[in-house]
C-alpha cells in the first residue's frame, strides 16, 4: 500500500480535482444554457484553500497521510457539483461549508497535537457529549420526522454528530484504561462468559442512550450508527466476539420493541420491506430513488439529463441517487471506491498507530464513517431500511462536513505518529 | 508494563484488521447491489407505472412520425413554446383505430404502443453511449404503414353515418391497405373526451375492424363452399333441392322471401345466396367437419401481428342440434366473426388458399432512410387451389349477375358475396366481402355496416369504392 502521498503530487491532485469540478459546473451551466463565472471563481478558491489547508498540515504534520485530504476534496467536488445541479440557491452555502471543513480539519489536527490529553479528560467529554445530546433532545427541532436539529438564529446545527465523536472519543479512552478487565471473563451467564457487572455496565447505558436516541429523535440512523460504533469498538478493544453478537441481538430485541411501539419506525421498516404496496404515498421518496437509479443505468444520462428532482430531499439524503442516476452505475461505483479508499486509509493509520488509545480512537473514527456510509448508501438503494443520515462531504449541509473534517483532521494527526509517544 | 502494550497492541491490530475487512465487505455488498439495481432490475423499474421519467423524456425528445405508405403524414410532434413536444394527428378521427392514441393520462394504444421503442427514440442505438449520446440530439424514428391514406379515408367517408368496419388488404403480400373503424374518436382531443369516450355506449375506442364481432351472415357462404369441395363433401355437379324452406326437427330454416331455387348446384346456390342448400350442406357435412373447416381458417386464434384483435366464437357444434348446425351453416347462430377475420377468409379465397400473415408497418425510418423492413410472412394454408378457384368463379357470378351487382365496375373483374346478419337488437347488418381482379387479385375486402339492413348496399358500396381506389381507377 502506498505509504503517502507526496505535499507536489497532492497539489497536482487538488488541480486534477479542481478541473474536474470547473467540468461539472461548466456542464450544469451548459444544460441552462448560460454562463456566469461565479462558480468558476468559487471553485478556484476552494482549489487554493485545499492548498493552503494542505500546505499547513503537512507543517504541522510532515509525516501525516495526506491521501485522506485528496479523496475528501474528490468528494466534496462531488457534492458541490451535484448541489449546483440539483439546487444552485445553496452552492455557495455548500462551498462555504468546504470551506469551513478545512479550517475544522486545521483546527482539529492542531488540537490533537496533545491528543494524548483526551485520555485524561474522557469522563468530562463524555459528560459534553451526553450534555449535547441533551440539547438537542431538548431544543430539537423536528426535521423530515427527526427530532435532531438545533436551530440558533439562521444556522441549523445537528449536535447529535458531534456527540457521536465525543462518545468514540471516550469509548476509545475507557476501553483502553480497562483493557485487562474486560479481556478476563470472570463470571458466566449460562454458557456466555460476561466480564465484571461493573464494566458491563457503561455498555449497558450506552445501549440505554441509542434505544432514547431512537425514541425521543424518531432517528434509527443515530442510533444505529452510534450503537454500532460502540460495539464495534469494543471488539477491537477486547477481542471478543461476543460483544458484536450480544450488541446485535439486544439492538435488534430494542428495533423490535420499538417497531411494534411506534408508529414512525413500523413505517420506515415496512416502506422497505415492501415499498411496492404505497409507491405514490409513503415509499414515495424510496421508489423515486429507485426509479433514479435504474434510469441512470451503466452509464448515466449525463449530468443535467436525468430527473433526480423527482425525489425529496435529493440534495440531502439522497444525494447519491442522482449521482446513480445522472453519472450512472460507474459513477456511482466511482464514488463508493472513493469511500473505501477513505475507509481503507482509515483503518490503516488505526493499525499503524503503536498507542493503544490512538490506535482506538482512529478505528472508532473509520468505523463511524464507514458505517455512516453504509447506512446511508445502503438506505437510498434498499439495500437496508432508511435512516436519515447524511453522505459525508457530498450531502449538502453544514454540520456534517464539519464533524467529518473534524474526523479526518484526528486522523491526519495521529498517522503522523509523533503524537504516538507522548507520555501519558 | 510496555511489554504488555505492545503486545495488546498486536492483538489489536488484528482485531481492527477484522473489523475493516467486514465493514469493506458491506461496502462489496452495497456495489454488488447496485448492479442488480441499476443493470439487471433496471428494465422492472423503468417500465413501472409510477415511474414518470418515461414521460420526461419524451417530452424533450421529438417522437418519429406515422407515415402512409405513399408519405402522407398521418402523425407527428410538434414542439410547443412551452418546449415540449405535442402529438398532432393529421387526418383525426379517421386513422384513430390504427394509430392509437398516445396520451400522458391515459397510455398508447395501436401503433403509438406496439412501437414506441422505435417512435420514441427509447431504443436508439446512440443510447448505449451513454451521457455521450447527448452530443447529437437524437430523434425518434418514424414508421411507415401499408395504409394507403386515400383508401383509407374514402372508405371512412364512404361508411358515412354508419357503425362499422372496413378492412382492405393486398392478399398476396398480407398488406393492409385500409383499417376502418366507426364510431371514431379524436386522438387529438383524447384527454379532454376521455369521460364521454368510455361512457359512450357505442364504445368509440373499440376498433371494430379487428375486435368487433359479429355474425357473418351469408358472407361465411363462400367460405362453406370452399371447404366442402376440398373435403369432398360436395362437387360442383352434384344439385340439392330448394323448397324455399328446410325442416329441422322443430326448427324451420327458410329463404329470404321465402323463394323456392328448386334444383339448384353449389354455384347458382351461392350466387343466390340459397339459405336451404349451405344449411344442409353443412348437415351434411356433420358436426366434426364444419369445425375443421372454422379451424382451418383460423378462427379460434386472434391474428399474431394485429394488436389486440380478437378471435372469432365457433359455436360448440357438438353439444348443439340440427338445426344450429345448418344456421351456423349461413352465418348465423352462435357464430361470430371480425372484419379482419372475413378479409382473411377472402384473402385466402385470392389467393388459392395460401394467407400472408396480415400487417400495419412495412418499415422503421430513420431521416428518410429505412434502419428496418418488414417482409410479407406466411400466415396459414387452407383448401386447395382447385377449390379455390371454382370458388373465385363463383364469386365472380355473383357479382356479374347474383346478389352483388351492385359492386360491378366497368373494365374489372370482380368477386365478392354478400351477407345480411341478422342482429335481435335492431335492424340487421349489411356484409360484403370481395376481391379484385379476379384473375391477379390485388386487393380483398370486408365491409361491415351496422344496422344497414338487407341487402348490400351500403357495405358493397364501401367495397366498390375501396376496390376502385386501391385499383387506381
Amino acid at each position: 500500500m502506498i505509504s503517502n502521498i507526496s505535499i507536489s503530487k497532492a497539489i497536482g491532485f487538488a488541480f486534477f480535482i479542481g478541473l474536474i469540478l470547473a467540468c461539472g459546473l461548466l456542464q450544469v451551466l451548459a444544460i441552462k444554457d448560460r454562463f456566469v463565472l461565479f462558480p468558476l471563481i468559487v471553485a478556484a478558491l476552494i482549489v487554493f484553500s485545499w492548498i493552503l489547508v494542505l500546505l499547513v498540515a503537512s507543517k504541522l504534520y510532515p509525516k501525516g497521510d495526506r491521501s485522506i485530504l485528496c479523496l475528501s476534496w474528490l468528494l466534496c467536488a462531488v457534492g458541490l457539483i451535484f448541489v449546483y445541479r440539483l439546487k444552485p440557491e445553496l452552492f455557495l452555502l455548500q462551498a462555504l461549508w468546504v470551506v469551513t471543513g478545512g479550517a475544522a480539519f486545521l483546527v482539529a489536527a492542531l488540537v490533537s497535537a496533545k491528543i494524548n490529553r483526551f485520555f485524561r479528560y474522557k469522563y468530562l467529554i463524555a459528560i459534553l457529549g451526553i450534555v449535547l445530546l441533551a440539547v438537542a433532545l431538548v431544543f430539537g427541532e423536528e426535521i423530515n420526522g427527526s427530532r435532531n436539529w438545533v436551530i440558533i438564529g439562521p444556522v441549523r446545527f445537528e449536535p447529535f454528530e458531534f456527540a457521536r465523536l465525543l462518545m468514540v472519543i471516550f469509548l476509545a479512552a475507557y476501553l483502553d484504561e480497562r483493557r485487562v478487565l474486560f479481556a478476563a471473563p470472570d463470571w458466566k451467564l449460562g454458557f456466555v462468559r460476561l466480564p465484571d457487572k461493573r464494566i458491563l455496565a457503561p455498555l449497558v447505558v450506552l445501549w440505554g442512550m441509542a434505544m432514547l436516541v431512537l425514541i425521543v429523535q424518531k432517528d434509527l440512523g443515530a442510533a444505529l450508527l452510534f450503537f454500532a460504533t460502540a460495539v464495534l469498538l469494543m471488539y477491537i478493544g477486547t477481542g471478543r466476539l461476543i460483544y458484536v453478537l450480544g450488541g446485535a441481538l439486544v439492538f435488534f430485541g430494542g428495533s423490535i420493541v420499538c417497531y411494534l411501539l411506534y408508529w414512525h419506525v413500523r413505517v420506515r421498516v415496512d416502506i422497505w420491506l415492501n415499498p411496492w404496496l404505497d409507491p405514490d404515498g409513503r415509499a414515495f421518496q424510496i421508489v423515486q430513488s429507485l426509479f433514479a437509479f435504474a434510469a441512470g443505468g451503466l452509464w448515466g444520462t449525463g449530468i443535467g439529463f436525468g430527473h433526480p428532482s423527482l425525489i425529496p430531499e435529493v440534495h440531502t439524503d439522497f444525494i447519491f441517487a442522482a449521482i446513480g442516476e445522472e453519472l450512472g452505475l460507474l459513477g456511482a461505483l466511482a464514488v463508493l471506491l472513493a469511500y473505501s479508499l477513505l475507509i481503507t486509509r482509515a483503518f490503516r493509520i488505526a493499525m499503524l498507530s503503536r498507542n493503544n488509545f490512538l490506535s482506538l480512537l482512529s478505528a472508532g473514527l473509520a468505523c463511524f464513517l464507514a458505517l455512516q456510509v453504509f447506512l446511508i448508501i445502503g438506505g437510498v438503494t434498499k439495500f437496508f431500511p432508511l435512516t436519515g443520515v447524511t453522505m459525508p462531504f457530498v450531502s449538502y449541509g453544514g454540520s456534517s462536513m464539519v464533524s467529518t473534517s473534524i474526523i479526518l483532521g484526528i486522523l491526519f494527526a495521529i498517522s503522523d505518529g509523533e503524537c504516538n509517544y507522548v507520555e501519558i | 508494563m510496555l511489554k504488555y502494550d505492545l503486545e495488546s497492541n498486536y492483538r489489536q491490530r488484528k482485531n481492527i484488521y477484522n473489523v475493516a475487512i467486514f465493514l469493506l465487505l458491506l461496502f462489496a455488498a452495497i456495489a454488488v447491489y447496485l448492479c442488480y439495481v441499476q443493470i439487471f432490475n433496471a428494465d422492472f423499474l423503468n417500465n413501472n407505472t409510477h415511474n414518470r421519467r418515461s414521460y420526461f423524456f419524451a417530452d424533450s425528445i421529438k417522437r418519429g412520425a406515422i407515415i402512409d405508405r405513399n408519405g402522407v403524414v398521418l402523425a407527428h410532434s410538434v414542439k410547443a413554446a412551452d418546449g415540449k413536444y405535442y402529438r398532432i394527428y393529421d387526418y383525426g378521427a379517421a386513422f384513430a383505430n390504427i394509430t392509437g392514441y398516445y396520451s400522458k393520462k391515459y397510455g398508447k394504444t395501436g401503433i403509438e404502443a406496439q412501437y414506441d421503442d422505435q417512435l420514441s427514440g427509447a431504443n436508439n442505438s446512440l443510447l448505449v453511449f451513454g451521457p455521450i449520446a447527448r452530443l447529437w440530439q437524437t430523434e425518434g424514428a418514424d414508421v411507415v404503414l401499408t395504409i394507403d391514406a386515400r383508401v383509407q379515408l374514402n372508405a371512412y367517408n364512404a361508411l358515412g353515418r354508419y357503425n362499422g368496419a372496413a378492412v382492405a388488404i393486398n392478399p398476396q403480400t398480407g398488406e393492409i391497405l385500409a383499417f376502418v373503424s366507426k364510431p371514431e374518436f379524436n386522438p387529438n382531443y383524447l384527454d379532454d373526451s376521455w369521460q364521454s369516450l368510455i361512457n359512450d355506449k357505442n364504445s368509440p375506442l373499440i376498433d371494430r375492424a379487428a375486435q368487433g364481432l359479429y355474425p357473418p351472415g351469408s358472407t361465411i357462404k363462400a367460405m362453406m363452399a370452399a371447404e366442402s369441395l376440398h373435403y369432398g363433401v360436395i362437387d360442383q355437379e352434384k344439385t340439392m333441392d330448394c323448397a324455399g324452406q328446410l325442416k329441422i326437427g322443430d326448427y324451420e330454416l327458410i329463404d329470404d322471401n321465402h323463394e323456392v331455387h328448386g334444383k339448384i348446384n353449389i354455384k347458382d346456390a351461392l350466387i343466390d345466396s340459397c339459405n336451404i342448400f349451405f344449411g344442409q350442406l353443412a348437415i351434411d357435412s356433420g358436426r366434426g367437419k364444419t369445425l375443421s373447416y372454422f379451424r382451418d381458417f383460423k378462427f379460434g386464434q386472434s391474428v399474431p401481428n394485429v394488436l389486440n384483435s380478437v378471435s372469432a366464437v365457433i359455436p360448440d357444434l357438438h353439444k348443439l342440434g340440427d338445426g344450429d348446425l345448418a344456421q351456423t351453416g349461413i352465418g348465423q347462430g352462435g357464430l361470430l366473426v371480425t372484419p379482419l377475420q372475413m378479409a382473411l377468409v377472402t384473402a385466402a379465397i385470392a389467393n388459392d388458399g395460401v394467407v400472408e400473415l396480415p400487417y400495419f408497418v412495412s418499415s422503421i425510418r430513420v431521416n428518410d432512410k429505412a434502419v428496418k423492413t418488414f417482409y410479407p410472412q406466411r400466415y396459414f394454408s387452407v383448401a386447395d387451389k382447385d377449390s379455390m378457384t371454382a370458388v373465385r368463379d363463383m364469386m365472380e357470378a355473383v357479382v356479374k349477375r347474383g346478389t352483388g351487382t351492385s359492386v360491378r365496375i366497368p373494365g374489372v373483374r370482380v368477386g365478392g358475396k354478400t351477407g345480411t346478419a341478422q342482429n335481435p337488437h335492431g335492424e340487421s347488418h349489411s356484409w360484403f366481402v370481395g376481391f379484385a381482379p379476379v384473375d391477379n387479385p390485388k386487393v380483398c375486402v370486408a365491409v361491415i355496416a351496422e344496422n344497414a339492413g338487407y341487402g348490400a348496399g351500403i357495405a358493397a358500396s364501401v367495397a366498390r369504392q375501396i376496390i376502385i381506389d386501391t385499383l387506381g381507377r
